[in-house]
């Protein structure tokens, strides 16, 4: 009869629709799992700190840090490093980096663009223990002759190397940000005969100054959880500076004072639960911080979609004006005030003379001429960004290079890395690496599926998005802390490769995360409508319309997430590493890893030979990170170029 | 026609000559600074190791006695690292063990008597400690031979190539039959080197890869030992009351001495020798320049 | 007859790349006038408007050669500031594009890049433009707040009053009406007519029965090259060349 043919096409519905469920359900576990680890990181950090050897006021607002000695926990001293340190790589970075955002988008030709940008995001694969190796060794030295200062390793050294490693994060962020203002802004701008720099003064900094505000968060977010780079080249003294502006006094940060104790600490005694104290502290922080940058980037999705409300203003308007001048003129006095303070009263004069000339100069400039000179100094902050990644990487290659043979690749390290080669670490590094993609590529690219596919914006996924981005802000060593916590000590795994690859799994699963929602967002929709409109379902519209336009975005995002996990230290130094020369044999062996290998024979073997074994390994490490991070930039360009034009 | 060609390179001529002015402003500045800080001896740069460093600890009980440490001190993560800042800092002082020892940092005396291997071994030079090994009841197999291999001529050949102190050592080392599986020790980074070279040299006497050794730390070479997890523990240090009550089997093996010599800037021309007393009172902050000592 | 003429173009070529977009236009704009530049999509109207503020400098790849008078003066040589010109020659885009600023700053946007600061100077600015872009008593009341809260006809009228403020001689309005609904544009259409008495319009638009209702004069362009220029009378009720013709007579288009 009838009605048979037309039940079975619904049976045989509800079977599909059964099925996909099941597969909904599948990758919401996935997308629910950065909060689960969010919170497991919260839960293990916090069960390690009780009991916490002192009261948490104390702990909090104690100044002096004797874990071992005097027996006193107080992190006071070790937030304001951390604070100070960030203040001045801020200051360092935020005006280069964010001149060098408005430079590629606005002002260089397509050409020049094409060799800056990947310029600046090499800067962002060279990890951190080369950074820091290069800070100890050239930038602390010229501090302390530059300066005269009795040591170079002070707030400065720290400041400048964190500002450098702060400049790509920002940079692109606010690019981006940037590239986001509609042009047709611009074309009105334009139109109206103002300049291209009154344009980008007027018109396209405020647009897109909530973009650029959330980049430099995420700059101090990434600057307040560094940790190996920082722990080498600031003296890691735990005091206040005294006065608080003395830049050339030394300094110790929070994670820094996690890395170098944490390692030798004795488990379960008050020194331990102490510094698990201040991870918790420290991921504290981070998450203050993260959360308004997610908070400042939802703000501008929001304005960018909806017409403005309503607002009555509170004063009028030439009253607001009397405000703002008054507190710029306070600002200015603040400043001139510090530069008294820091340089004296000599240079402090001459400044405020160039100042005032520049100042009486200004309407007497022609906004041709003014033009020129705000480009000219844009151009400059470029500059520096090219010259700076130029001495690092001669720096790097010139020590590295006499090392570098075939049997140093090829070779297991002897004698404590000073003969033989670095095949052990080198494959280590592999394993590691291999591993980590392995667990995160699947849990991010199906948690980013799950949220462009399967839901529509809502309060989960506004959950689910927050969870990643405060994952992508956590501290690498704070993830260290918490594989050694729940791996290590409470799963028994003990020092091991999978311990490792889980850490480091759960650390780059948010940039794997970001890239692929980016990639599948960026297949047009109409593709998804006409693929159901023959009768696919929505797994099978994934599978076979979606997925593959979008898979060179996913791979790009699994390359830089490979690179981010060959580079890092903090995380597998208390879970995964062994300074050996054998290959591990099973998953629950300990491995030796690059970086480890580079911090160990750099740090802890005597003599000449090991010193030139660091500086091979080194150039090892950085042309390994470089090589994935070039493959992703090579993907990404191909496939921009090959999707739009 | 437009050419914007033309004008980025313009401009990048300017970006240049703008650079070059900032390089000479910071030239200038810097001219200025250094000026104001000549003539004044040359303050006392001190460097030590961490809170959870098994050297630090041994120094603050023999040399600080206890006292605490100036606030300012530096504090470094390895030897090595101590090493570093006080070959290139002049009026850096740090203290490492003999090992660390080269042209580029300078010994001092500590009262009179020169730090080398052959002043600890005659007990005249005052700063120097055991280096241990533990075990999880009388150690058996594998870890016994390795332990015998330590004491043997070889084994303290190696503890003296690293400059460390030998002890006397048992005669040349007799390979044995039938030693199966593999064993693994953890801890102390400052024995690492000699467990490191001494289990290469024991794998190729064996033909088989029977010790690996890893690092981590003297407390956590004494808790991998104690929980089983390692049948070897190194530790620079005596085990702590509380390590004792967690673990009452643990067995010491003392596997050389280590002595630690004050180093300075080889440009330090201040001084050459110090007491103990003074090292002490550099350390809690009392002298803060070298020309109070000189 | 070029006496009157404001803008002359003579041999304009232009490509993007390697793609000719406009092959020898010679063509000439009269003042106070209202010109139409009808054709199909991709036609280069868009393109040739966009030449005459010089707006085509802010892409990439974009060649020119040929001339384009402006007052006797070829804005086309590279030692002209294009932004002098912009001064001189303003523009209304597609679609409306005010700035996510108060109403009041969009329309003084012009006159404090050139540098006047003076309120009392702007308030007067701001009033004259918003009325003679007929938006003042709509928008009286709330010149303080967001122009992104205004109606689409409202922001593009409000485009208009932002480009009158600086005090052109030509308006340049690429589409203005594309976006907007009849209503809207019939108001956006009267404002034109009264503009001409000032100012010489230069209007793309796809819609002819637009071109017809308020042009003066009418260009028709095809594949980059323009094929009929003049009276747009003469130009909808006697076209010269068959190809004018099958496009207002909608054979293709």
């Amino acid at each position: 009869m009838n009605t048979k043919k037309i039940i079975n096409p619904l049976i045989s519905g509800k079977k599909r629709k059964r099925n996909e469920k099941a597969i909904k359900s599948v990758f919401f576990l996935t997308a629910i799992f950065g909060i689960i680890i969010i919170f497991s990181i919260l839960f293990f950090l916090i069960r390690e700190t009780y009991p916490l050897p002192t009261d948490i006021w104390s702990f909090l607002s104690g100044t002096i840090w004797s874990p071992t000695e005097s027996l006193q926990f107080g992190t006071f001293s070790l937030t304001v490093g951390t604070l100070l340190v960030t203040l001045g790589a801020m200051i360092i970075a935020i005006p280069i980096s964010i001149g060098g955002a408005l430079f590629i988008s606005e002002i260089a030709s397509s050409r020049v663009r094409s060799i800056i940008k990947p310029a600046i995001e090499l800067l962002a694969g060279i990890p951190s223990v080369v950074y820091g190796f290069f800070g100890l060794i050239i930038l602390t030295t010229w501090i302390k002759d530059i300066f005269g200062v009795p040591t170079g390793e002070t707030w400065l050294a720290g400041s400048i190397i964190l500002g450098i490693m702060a400049i790509p994060t920002i940079t692109t962020v606010a690019e981006d940000a940037i590239k986001a203002v509609p042009r047709e802004f611009k074309e009105g701008s334009l139109a109206m005969g103002a300049t291209k720099w009154q344009t980008i003064q007027k018109v396209i900094i405020p647009s897109a100054l909530s973009g650029i505000t959330a980049a430099i968060i995420l700059g101090i977010g990434r600057a307040v959880g560094e940790t190996m780079a920082i722990l080498m080249v600031c003296g890691n003294a735990a005091i206040i500076p005294t006065p608080l502006w003395n830049i050339f006094s030394p300094i110790r940060t929070l994670t820094s004072t996690l890395g170098i104790e944490t390692a030798e600490v004795p488990v379960g005694g008050p020194h331990y639960h102490a510094l698990f104290g201040v991870a918790v502290l420290l991921l504290m922080i981070t998450l203050i911080i993260n959360i308004t940058a997610v908070y400042l980037l939802g703000t501008i999705q929001k304005r960018q979609g909806a017409t403005s409300k309503k607002k009555k203003h509170l004063f009028s308007i030439t009253l607001l004006i009397k405000i703002k001048k008054i507190f710029t003129s306070l600002g200015l006095l603040f400043i001139l005030l510090l530069l008294y303070l820091i340089t004296g009263l000599l240079i402090t004069a001459i400044l405020v003379i160039i100042g005032g000339l520049l100042w009486f100069m200004r309407n007497k400039i022609s906004q041709k001429n003014l033009q020129k000179i705000a480009f000219s100094t844009l151009g400059a902050a470029i500059l520096l960004i090219i010259v700076i990644l130029g001495i690092i990487l001669s720096y790097i290659i010139i020590n590295g290079a006499g090392a570098l043979s075939w049997e140093f690749l090829t070779e297991a390290p002897k004698r404590l890395g000073r003969e033989g080669g670095i095949s052990t670490p080198l494959i280590g590094t592999l394993y590691l690496v291999a591993g980590a993609i392995a667990i995160a590529l699947p849990i991010g690219v199906g948690a980013s599926i799950y949220l462009t596919e399967y839901t529509k914006e809502n309060t989960l996924t506004k959950i689910i998005r927050t969870g990643a981005d405060l994952l992508n802000g956590t501290p690498s060593i704070v993830f260290g802390l918490f594989g050694f916590a729940f791996f290590v000590l409470y799963l028994k795994f003990g020092f091991s490769l999978i311990a490792g690859q889980i850490t480091l799994a759960f650390m780059i699963i948010p940039t794997i995360l970001r890239t692929t929602e980016e990639a599948l967002r960026s297949v047009p929709q109409s593709l998804r409508e006409g693929s159901y409109a023959v009768g696919a379902t929505r797994w099978q519209t994934i599978r076979r319309v979606v997925l593959p336009p979008a898979a060179p975005g996913i791979i790009t995002g699994a390359i830089l997430g490979i690179g981010r996990a060959a580079g890092e230290t903090a995380p597998i130094m208390f879970t995964a590493v062994a300074f050996s020369s054998f290959f591990p044999t099973s998953l629950l062996e300990p491995v030796n890893a690059l970086p480890y290998h580079l911090f160990i024979i750099s740090t802890n073997v005597p003599g000449a030979a090991a010193k030139n074994a660091a500086g091979g390994t080194a150039l090892v490490l950085l042309l390994l990170v470089i090589g994935f991070y070039s493959i992703a930039i090579l993907i990404r360009n191909h496939y921009q170029k090959t999707m739009k034009w | 026609m437009i050419d914007i060609q033309k004008k980025t390179k313009k401009e990048g001529i300017f970006a240049l000559s703008l650079l070059a002015i900032l390089m000479l402003v910071i030239t200038l500045f810097s001219g200025c600074t250094q000026t104001n800080n000549e003539n004044q001896g040359l303050p006392i740069v001190v460097v030590g190791r961490d809170s959870a460093s098994g050297t630090r600890e041994f120094f603050w009980e023999h040399v600080m006695k206890k006292g605490n440490f100036t606030t300012t001190m530096l504090e470094k993560n390895s030897n090595g690292a101590v090493h570093q800042t006080v070959s290139t800092t002049q009026g850096a002082i740090g203290y490492v063990g003999l090992g660390y020892l080269d042209e580029e940092v300078k010994a001092v005396k500590i009262n009179g008597i020169e730090a080398t291997v052959a002043n600890v071994v005659a007990g005249t030079y005052p700063i120097s400690r055991a280096l241990n090994m533990y075990t999880n009841g009388e150690p058996t197999g594998i870890a016994l031979e390795f332990l015998k291999y330590l004491d043997s001529t070889e084994g303290q050949a190696i503890v003296e190539d690293e400059g460390f102190v030998p002890k006397t050592s048992t005669g040349s080392y007799v390979k044995v039959d039938g030693l199966l599986g593999s064993i693994t020790i953890v801890g102390s980074t400052t024995v690492l080197p000699i467990a490191q070279l001494a289990a290469e040299d024991f794998n190729t006497l064996y033909g088989e890869n029977l010790v690996a050794v890893s690092g981590g730390g003297s407390s956590v070479g004494v808790q991998s030992v104690g929980e089983g997890s390692a049948i070897i523990g190194m530790a620079s240090r005596e085990l702590k009351s509380s390590e004792t009550t967690s673990y009452p089997n643990l067995v010491k093996h003392i596997v050389c001495n280590d002595g630690i010599a004050i180093i300075i800037n080889p440009e330090n021309t201040y001084v050459e020798d110090l007491t103990l007393e003074q090292v002490q009172d550099i350390y809690d902050g009392t002298y803060t320049n070298w020309d109070e000592l000189e | 007859m070029t006496s009157n003429q404001i803008i002359t173009t003579k041999n304009l070529n232009l490509w993007y790349g390697e793609k000719q977009a406009l092959f020898d236009i010679n063509m000439g704009i009269y003042a106070n006038k209202i010109t139409a530049l009808i054709g199909p999509s991709g036609c280069g109207k868009s393109t040739l408007i966009r030449c005459f503020n010089r707006m085509n400098d802010v892409i990439d790849k974009c060649r020119i050669t040929g001339s384009i008078y402006f007052n006797g003066n070829d804005i086309l040589q590279t030692n002209t500031d294009a932004v002098e010109i912009r001064k001189k020659i303003g523009m209304v885009f597609q679609k409306p594009n005010p700035f996510p600023k108060t109403i009041y700053e969009n329309v003084a946007y012009g006159s404090r890049v050139q540098g006047i600061n003076d309120k009392k100077k702007l308030d007067d600015i701001v009033e004259k433009s918003l009325k003679k872009a007929a938006l003042w008593d709509e928008v009286k009341d709330r010149l303080y707040e967001s122009a992104m809260g205004l109606s689409g006809g409202q922001q593009q009228r409000l485009c208009i009053a932002r480009s009158l403020a600086i005090e052109p001689e030509i308006i340049l309005m690429d589409e203005p009406c594309s976006a907007l609904d009849p209503i809207a544009t019939a108001k956006i259409e009267d404002l034109m007519t009264e503009l001409k008495k000032t100012y010489t319009v230069i209007i793309v638009t796809h819609n002819m029965q637009q071109a017809a209702r308020v042009s003066d004069y009418t260009a028709y362009m095809y594949l980059g090259k323009l094929i009929e220029f003049g009276d747009t009378e003469q130009i909808f009720e006697n076209p010269k060349q068959e190809l004018t013709e099958n496009y207002i007579t909608g054979r293709f288009g």
